[in-house]
């Protein structure tokens, strides 16, 4: 899976999306089986609360010129 | 302390093709658990990481969570590039092939005709960003009403000039929007012609940074032979709108995770 921005390369922030775009396209679709351990809605919404904070302190973290370990 | 395994799943498959990539616990490999001519792509996984109330706890590690789910999602793709694939929900998972035998029994039909529908069609994603402050100027630009409005108000004294300005301003934020939607739809009219179908997804975000706010996105079913087409289509598009702030992102091949059937629900 790639994207595409007018052969642009991708800015971080689109990668981000991306990454939300995986999640949401496994999270929410795909098949639905009842299987011994699957997600539950309620799984599914933890599992964004998680990451738009994950995400909102990336942003925090850049604007604020931060720079995360090892970079 | 547990060494007990499950079987994780990723696809439903009607070809034989096994990636040759490592399983979602980063080394087990793939394998097929065939029944009545389909397979599932399946891999064992430790139920110490994934059985019930250790998946649970592991989803709230978002690190863990990024690392699973492109694992997932690689395996799928490389399953794709083989042939037609019906994706599952992230953390499927099953205690014993056997059930996945039953699953596939009791679905059967449905699962051979959705994949037969899917053979070389893909998924691809198509978001629209919209800079507002550009799309308000290029209105202010172009807008023969609100031209003849500001013409008016620079042959006018101060005061007048002032209300007929803060019209101006108010019209310019309603015909932006109005023109907003009007682009989604001339968007929708463009690739109308190369997608087999479309599904509307909700916002990814409400507010993307820098201004930048995401007015459309879609995921397109598309025959692999007319994505050049498709892409042509919207890179054209961008090209004939991109003073107006509008600007459409694609991203794909997917696996077709928004053009699967319902399964089991005929009990």
């Amino acid at each position: 899976m790639t994207m595409r921005d007018n052969g642009r390369p991708a800015s971080s922030l689109e990668r981000e999306v991306t990454l939300l775009e995986t999640l949401d396209r496994l999270l929410n679709r795909g098949v639905v089986v009842a299987g011994d351990v699957t997600l539950s809605v309620a799984d599914v919404d933890l599992i964004y609360l998680g990451l738009r904070l994950l995400l909102s302190s990336v942003e925090t973290a850049r604007e604020w010129g931060v720079r995360s370990a090892g970079e | 302390m547990t060494s007990e395994a499950g079987w994780y799943l990723y696809a439903f498959l009607s070809h034989e093709d096994l990636p040759p990539l490592a399983g979602i616990d980063g080394h087990s490999p793939p394998s097929l658990i065939a029944e009545n001519g389909i397979a599932a792509l399946a891999s064992s996984v430790p139920l110490a990481e994934f059985g019930e109330e250790a998946l649970r706890r592991n989803l709230e590690d978002p690190r863990w969570l990024e690392e699973k789910v492109r694992l997932h999602e690689s395996i799928v793709e490389a399953a794709l590039a083989k042939g037609p694939v019906l994706p599952m929900k992230f953390g499927t998972i099953f205690l014993n092939p056997d059930t996945i035998r039953a699953v596939i029994r009791r679905n059967a039909r449905r699962i051979r005709e959705a994949l037969e529908f899917l053979r070389d069609k893909v998924e691809w994603g198509v978001k629209g960003f919209a800079d507002r402050a550009a799309l308000r100027a290029a209105v202010l630009r172009s807008d023969a009403a609100l031209l003849a409005l500001s013409r008016e108000a620079s042959a006018k004294p101060p005061g007048q000039a002032f209300f007929l300005k803060r019209k101006i301003e108010e019209s310019a934020s309603a015909k932006s929007l109005d023109r907003e939607e009007v682009l989604t739809r001339e968007v929708l009219a463009a690739i109308q012609k190369t997608v087999v179908d479309r599904a509307a997804l909700p916002p990814l975000l409400p507010e993307v940074p820098r201004g930048e706010r995401i007015v459309l996105n879609l995921a397109c079913l598309v025959r692999r032979e007319g994505v050049e087409a498709f892409l042509a289509g919207v890179e054209q598009w961008n090209r004939g709108h991109g003073e107006e702030g509008v600007r459409l992102l694609t991203s794909g091949p997917w696996p077709p995770y928004h053009f699967v059937p319902r399964l089991d629900d005929e009990g």
